[in-house]
């Protein structure tokens, strides 16, 4: 019995033990069994499929503004916009907005000056459009220009534009508009986007703007260059810039950010060609004798801190500093009448602003307030030197000005009914100038004190009635300011300039409308501005009764216009857009040179753009576009005796292709065409400011190319 | 000694499954048929869609990213630890913004105890703002 037991057992054992050595084989060697690779190293298990609970979804309301909502002609360009339109700088994006006037003197990204609402009258009067970069100014303190070098199109993520005065929320030069353009910030994973352009008149340009995210911090770099020779002889361009941010988000109610940059450029300015020139030499050419140049080097660096103290209540506070040397010199070396004038300027500028905002239902009711004030400080410190018949040795100047501006502003939004949205606003600022000027010529030296302490009053209403849900109609009355800026105040020679600042009072009425196939927007205005800020060639010397052609106020001048633009997407292939502007700018008081009636110089009465995008396949996009602007006076003339600079178009086309390859990687590439039909135009011209003589043409870049490369790493 | 060989070969069979797939979750998808088939109490489906409605009701817009106008869609994947929580959690396709990432996370452990479901689970999570 046992034997036979025996048996059955070992026959049992040895059954266990082949089910052991099969749990073994099976438990350890079927994976390796199956695989071919003789790699001793295992595979990477399998990742089971998960399963999907199911969307959910978290909801808010925007604290954002609804460009429907607003009471204002108000339009914003977005980074799709800016990548299918191919456009190589900020203004060129914003030519085809209606109410923004753009012009170029010489071709080079530092060269343009745009305007909003007929206030781009020439001479030496200053912009009257306000331009921020996340939330800080642009505009210099010493000039009210707009560096528009300073803003590269790849780092730009979108662009808010607002016509019409803008004093009552953002004070001093918001008269014709804001321009307010944010810049990418590189969130997320990895990510660098490396672009190059090369193209005529030896235009070279390459950028890296590369970013990611750890944890709450958010970082990005981006750095650039530029060098071009330009259309003309003597107008070569040359600029790098530098520029990095960090975001620290530390919890969900808070967000501190630190922003900083420095930008370099060098530019030669090849003058004005009369027609005799133009016609001998080439529109190429260069001002005869001339040799100006100037360069500047910037500094900034800027915080933003963001505290959501309730859910609805968040404060604000934006501090910045800001410094700018320039340096250059006027020369013209004709032996027959030399003359060269050379200066530096330090401009440092620092400041912040602060706001509480609440963004609270009442009753069911939108209601939003905020309640801030700003601080800006500027100190200019200029330096110059003149030689010339009259003065010889040399005449200098040595200007030490300081204006410091005190601001304080209320806001309130209210929907008084579902559909219809009562805004107001009211914001003061009060100024001090102070500093002085020293001017020394071979006939004495002179000392001016500058002390001046300008206020201003700002309000605004306004009205928004969202009858559709996608189309609203909109009345507002604003009123904006200007205060003299430095250059304004103070001439290259010292003298000293009793200017009020310039004020406004607009009145305006528009529809919006904005759907997934069209988006459009109608306003009509009418401003009444008094003081005019404006460099009048008309203006006797007090003392010598000869034409002295200096800034002074005009007492009225009435700026009315329409401006239309749409954005239609009849087919899923085809977007169509189009812009258009009348503007009539005319003086309507002036009690000094009796130019009533008048309409200002350089300010078309028409102008517009129109152009499409086709989206081919295999991943081609093209574009076309057509800039057209009307007769406009040449500067420092109204028509009498000079021809107006006549109508002109420029037509551009765009090929551009774009292909990811692999999962994180995209290459695009991109040729424009420019000025397809050459037409020769220019876009400014001016009659001397001292007496007479021929006028001056700035003549505009025939046909051009350009081709670039664009790598996107995620 | 027969009882004891057959266990032995058992486990180790049943180790081979375990033996290809993560290492913290081996046991709970061994487990898991014996979870999923439970011929009682509530589908697959209806543990699903609690698990989805809890982290519906713990999710948050950040107050922050409110003011700031971020929106952006996640994907978050987490598995159910054996206490019924969950763990693992890690955003698999991020929104572009780390605090949204955060908030969307942050809601899948914030929504407690979940009805026990075998391996790994997804949650899309979108946080959008709308205009008044």
């Amino acid at each position: 019995m046992r034997a036979p037991g025996f048996r059955r057992e070992e026959s049992a054992e040895r059954l266990s033990i082949s089910l052991f050595v099969a749990g073994v084989w099976l438990a350890f060697g079927a994976g390796l069994a199956g695989a071919e690779d003789p790699d001793p190293a295992p595979p990477s298990p399998p990742t089971p499929p998960a399963r999907s609970v199911g969307q959910v979804t978290a909801t808010a309301t925007r604290a954002e503004r609804d460009v429907l909502d607003v009471a204002g002609n108000v339009t914003v360009i977005d980074r799709e916009t800016i990548e299918k339109s191919g456009a190589r700088d900020v203004p060129e994006l914003l030519r085809r907005e209606s109410g923004l006037y753009v012009s170029n003197d010489i071709g080079s990204p530092e060269g343009y000056r745009v305007e909003a609402r007929g206030f781009n009258n020439g001479g030496g009067n200053g912009s009257a459009l306000l331009v921020l970069v996340d939330g800080r100014r642009l505009n210099e303190a010493d000039s009210s220009f707009v560096d528009w070098s300073l803003v590269h199109l790849d780092r730009v993520e979108r662009i808010e534009i607002v016509r019409g005065p803008g004093s009552a929320l953002y004070g001093d030069n918001a008269m014709g508009g804001v321009v307010h353009i944010i810049t990418r910030d590189g969130a997320g994973a990895p990510n660098a986007t490396l672009a190059g352009r090369f193209g005529s008149y030896q235009e070279a340009t390459g950028s890296l703007l590369a970013g990611a995210s750890q944890g709450p911090f958010t970082g990005s770099f981006y750095v650039d260059g530029y060098t071009s020779d330009g259309f003309r002889k003597h107008s070569d361009y040359d600029s790098h810039m530098f520029s990095g941010k960090l975001r620290w988000t530390p919890n969900d109610a808070s967000s501190f950010e630190l922003s900083s940059g420095y930008s370099a450029d060098h530019r030669k300015r090849p003058g004005t060609l009369t027609q005799d020139e133009i016609d001998d030499l080439g529109r190429h050419a260069r001002e005869p004798f001339s040799n100006d140049y100037d360069s500047a080097h910037e500094r900034w660096v800027q915080g933003l801190s963001q505290i959501v103290v309730a859910e609805d209540v968040k404060l604000e506070l934006l501090p910045y500093w800001r410094s700018r040397s320039d340096s250059g010199a006027f020369k013209d070396e004709d032996p027959a009448a030399p003359f060269d004038f050379g200066f530096d300027t330090d401009t440092n500028s620092w400041g912040g602003s602060g706001q509480i905002e609440v963004d609270r239902p009442i009753a069911g009711f939108q209601n939003r307030a905020i309640l801030g004030f700003e601080f800006l400080r500027d100190d200019v410190d200029r330096t110059s030197l003149a030689t010339s018949a009259f003065c010889t040795p040399g005449c200098t100047g040595d200007t030490d000005v300081h204006r410091s501006i005190w601001s304080g502003f209320a806001q309130e939004e209210f929907s008084i009914l579902e559909s219809l949205l009562l805004s107001a606003g009211l914001r003061y600022d009060t100024a001090w100038y102070s500093g002085n000027s020293l001017s020394a010529t071979p006939f004495g030296t002179t000392l001016e004190n500058l002390k001046r302490t300008p206020t201003a009053l700002s309000p605004r209403a306004g009205l928004t009635w969202r009858f559709l849900d996608a189309t609203a109609a909109y009345f507002s009355y604003t009123r904006g300011f200007r205060f003299p800026n430095f250059d304004e105040s103070i001439g290259f020679d010292g003298d000293l300039f009793d200017l009020s600042p310039q004020r406004s009072n607009s009145y305006e009425i528009g529809l919006k409308q904005r759907s997934e196939t069209l988006s459009a927007n109608l306003a009509f205005y009418w401003m009444d501005v008094k003081d005019e800020i404006f460099f009048d060639p008309l203006v006797l010397d007090p003392v010598f009764g000869f034409l002295s052609a200096q800034n002074t106020n005009l007492e009225r001048v009435r700026h009315r216009g329409i401006e239309l633009w749409t954005d239609w997407r009849p087919l899923p292939w085809l977007e169509l857009y189009g812009s258009y502007t009348l503007n009539d700018t005319r003086i309507e008081k002036d009690p000094i040179t009796q130019l009533e009636g008048e309409r200002m110089p350089l300010e078309p009465l028409h102008h517009g753009t129109t152009g499409l995008y086709l989206f081919l396949p295999w991943r081609f996009e093209f574009g076309l576009n057509a800039n057209l602007v009307g007769r406009r006076h040449v500067s420092n003339n109204f028509g009498d005796g000079i021809d107006s600079l006549p109508f002109y178009y420029t037509l551009g086309a765009t090929l551009a292709w774009r292909m990811p390859v692999g999962e994180h990687l995209e290459i695009g590439l991109l040729f424009r065409a420019l000025n397809l039909t050459d037409q020769k135009y220019s876009e400014v011209g001016g009659a001397p400011s001292f007496g007479s003589g021929p006028v001056g043409f700035n003549p505009a870049p025939g046909r051009n190319f350009e081709g670039g490369v664009t790598v996107s790493w995620q | 000694m027969t009882a004891r060989a057959y266990a032995a070969a058992l486990l180790m069979l049943l180790a081979a499954g375990p033996a290809s797939s993560d290492g913290p979750s081996s046991q709970h998808e061994a487990r898991a048929p014996a979870v999923d088939l439970a011929p009682t109490g509530p589908s697959v489906e209806s543990r699903l869609a609690e698990i989805r409605r809890r982290i519906q009701a713990a999710l948050e817009y950040p107050p922050i990213a409110r003011w700031q106008d971020l929106q952006g869609d996640a994907l978050v994947r987490f598995e159910i630890g054996a206490e019924g929580r969950a763990r693992d959690v890690r955003v698999v396709r991020s929104s572009g913004v780390p605090l949204l990432d955060a908030a969307a996370a942050r809601a899948v452990v914030a929504a407690g105890e979940l009805p026990r479901v075998y391996g790994p689970l997804e949650v899309p999570v979108s946080f959008e703002l709308a205009t008044r």
